[in-house]
């Protein structure tokens, strides 16, 4: 008998430590260190979302067009969902990105920001327009339906690649800002990302 | 030249194997002991397969949800290892058949997601395990068809909704698979006629001509599809892409079908492609077979030194049975499927026997599989010898036999597939005037009726999925 448990008791004790350590728990981001800088899927997360929309904000900031803005005394400026044509359901993600740059603009004061909150209709429209080609003439039209002078939107690519034994996806998010009455583009920015799974 | 392994050489291998197995002796009991419980995938499945095949798919989806452990099909499982991911494409496919093509395309999702982790995490180890302990050792490994057709099914999913944007993301993820198994399998291993004509009909209707006919080109690839011929004909013109393959069906295109009769296509002329899944591919059983007829299977992928190795054994009455994988039956892939449109009949095409494409990936693997069950059991009776020679007496036969024991118990037969995939998919495709259309649907005699409004140019599709 003594024999027997001396045999299975480190067992017992290695299977009962690695049961122990299996289940997942509940934390909270502030209190695990590095957590949100984790990577967990080829998916855009927040940190990806971070840097992209610091870039473009950035480069709006100091392009011509808030020069514009500002000779223009705050002008009414809407932004409308980015298209995704990507590899990734990322809609979700990208749907928050909007809000962010929603709240940036607000902040930054040179424009008054029309939301599209209070317009899902027109959002899920815009989302359908989405499927066939690029229309500028289709955003004046949405411009003038919401009652915006300027329409920020955007359009995020990806280039996907696979091995035996990684994955790789390339974002290339590229944020505009659209005259509505001319549907030129008075303002353009690349932004990329990448994640993969090696 | 691989030498071959004298029978002699079984005795020169016991102080290693006999150290191993009796140092092993607790830890493959226990072993034994955890994995005698657990059921090979055919067994955890067989409700949920008898549930179809009695036409209660509503049933089959309450055994998934039970093996998942969840309570309906909105849960997803707490941990997705094991066989959960495989349930989880079992439980889309079933989904799709009840029209839950949201829950549908969320379940094949997140089974894309976890099964390509699988693939990217398999290592040595796992394939050193498959060859020693039990073939179900290590994740799941998808044949190329199973993961051409999660992408292929969601497309489907994001048709039936009218949702060209989800479908556009599926068939990208199509591409990418294709490019893969292009590069790593065979060029032949990349081509699934459903998945590209999907992929052709979706960037077409998203008004991408280019891509469309790409798309097209490679369905046509794959096999003669006539309802192809219209849809080709018409973008040739409006885009730069080009083929011999595309530029021999828009010749030889007729005027396209319509439930009026009238051959003229109009811009302002709607489209109506309809798609039905029905029967069920052969699911893998655990099947016994002799030694002499399992060394035949294996002769291609066993080494000169094994095969000597199983015939001495063979020839001493060690071993007589094997234990491997086989697929059973098809269910449902003879019946003709029926289409009709405001009470006419239209023509449906064979675009995907799924069943010939599970047969012929398990007969490019069964030589592999078999040898791998060959060598299992040699390691078995080998260890067992081992152990029998170094204790001696009724004391190392008994601890033989339970060696040998622990480890049979431990090989579970690989029975893991996609079973709830339809045996056959075929397509129809008319042009309608826009406005309302009744589409009825008729497979293995479940009928299906639903109607459909499509605006000038418009399109739709309907699905009808029938899986026994």
């Amino acid at each position: 008998m003594a024999s027997l448990i001396r045999t299975f008791l480190p067992v017992c004790l290695l299977a009962a430590a690695a049961v122990s350590a299996c289940g997942p728990k509940a934390v909270r981001g502030d209190d695990v260190a590095g957590l949100d800088d984790q990577a967990m899927s080829t998916g855009l997360d927040k940190r990806d979302l971070q840097k992209m929309l610091h870039e473009n904000m950035q480069a709006l900031q100091s392009s011509a067009v808030v020069q514009r803005w500002q000779k223009e005394d705050r002008p009414a400026v809407s932004v409308i969902p980015l298209r995704n044509e990507t590899s990734e359901h990322i809609d979700g993600v990208l749907d928050a990105l909007l809000s962010d740059i929603e709240t940036t603009l607000v902040n930054a004061g040179h424009v008054r920001v029309i939301s599209m909150e209070q317009q899902p209709q027109l959002v899920e429209e815009i989302k359908r327009q989405y499927a066939g080609a690029f229309d500028p003439s289709q955003v004046a039209k949405w411009g003038k339906q919401i009652g915006s002078r300027y329409i920020v939107t955007g359009k995020v690519y990806s280039a996907d690649e696979k091995q035996a034994d990684e994955r790789r996806v390339q974002y290339f998010m590229f944020v505009q800002v659209l005259d509505v009455e001319t549907g030129e583009v008075l303002f353009q920015h690349k932004t990329s990302v990448t994640k993969a799974l090696i | 030249m691989a030498k071959p392994l004298a029978p002699a050489s079984i005795p020169d291998e016991k102080g290693f194997l006999a150290s191993l197995a009796l140092r092993a002796r607790p830890g493959l009991l226990l072993l034994g002991l955890a994995i005698a419980g657990c059921a090979g995938h055919s067994d955890r499945t067989k409700e949920i397969r008898s549930a179809l095949d009695a036409g209660q798919p509503k049933r089959a989806l309450e055994f998934v949800n039970e093996e998942l452990e969840v309570d309906d099909a909105k849960e997803l499982p707490e941990e997705l290892g094991g066989d959960n991911s495989l349930l989880l494409l079992d439980r889309a496919m079933i989904l799709q058949g009840i029209d839950r093509y949201d829950l549908s395309s969320r379940d094949l999702e997140v089974a894309d997601k976890h099964i390509e982790i699988l693939d990217l995490s398999r290592n040595a180890a796992h394939d050193v395990g498959k060859y020693l302990f039990s073939d179900d050792v290590g994740p799941y490994r998808a044949p190329p068809y199973e993961k051409l057709l999660i992408n292929t099914v969601n497309m489907l999913n994001y048709l039936a909704r009218s949702d060209l944007n989800g479908a556009r993301i599926e068939a990208r993820r199509f591409a990418v698979m294709q490019k893969f198994l292009a590069e790593h399998e065979s060029p032949g291993a990349s081509l699934l006629g459903p998945g590209s004509y999907l992929a052709g009909f979706t960037f077409e209707k998203s008004g991408r001509v280019d891509e469309a006919l790409r798309y097209y080109d490679e369905a046509l690839a794959y096999g003669t599809l006539s309802s192809l011929s219209g849809p080709v004909a018409r973008l040739l013109p409006r885009g730069g892409y080009r083929s011999p393959r595309l530029r021999a069906i828009a010749e030889g295109s007729k005027p396209e079908a319509t439930v009026e009769g009238e051959p003229a296509a109009s811009e302002e002329e709607a489209e109506i492609l309809v798609v039905v899944n029905f029967g069920r591919v052969p699911a893998k059983v655990a099947k016994r077979v002799p030694i002499g007829l399992a060394l035949t299977y294996a002769s291609g992928a066993l080494s000169p030194g094994d095969v000597d190795r199983a015939n001495y054994l063979a020839a001493q009455g060690l071993v007589t049975w094997v234990n491997y994988p086989e697929l059973g039956r098809a269910r449902g892939n003879y019946d003709n499927p029926g289409f009709a449109l405001d009470g006419k009949w239209a023509g449906l095409e064979g675009v995907l026997a799924v069943d010939l494409e599970a047969k012929k990936a398990w007969e490019d693997a069964k030589g592999t599989v078999v040898a791998g069950a060959i060598t299992r059991m040699l390691t078995r009776v080998v260890a067992g010898e081992a152990v029998r020679r170094t204790e001696g007496g009724v004391v190392g036969a008994l601890l033989s036999l339970g060696v040998q024991a622990t480890l049979t118990a431990t090989d579970t037969p690989d029975t893991r597939s996609w079973s709830t995939l339809p045996a056959r998919m075929a397509f129809g495709r008319v042009r309608v005037k826009p406005g309302a259309h009744t589409v009825d649907l008729v497979a293995r005699g479940v009928r299906k009726r639903q109607r459909v409004n499509v605006k000038p140019g418009g399109w739709a599709v309907v699905a009808h999925t029938v899986l026994f």
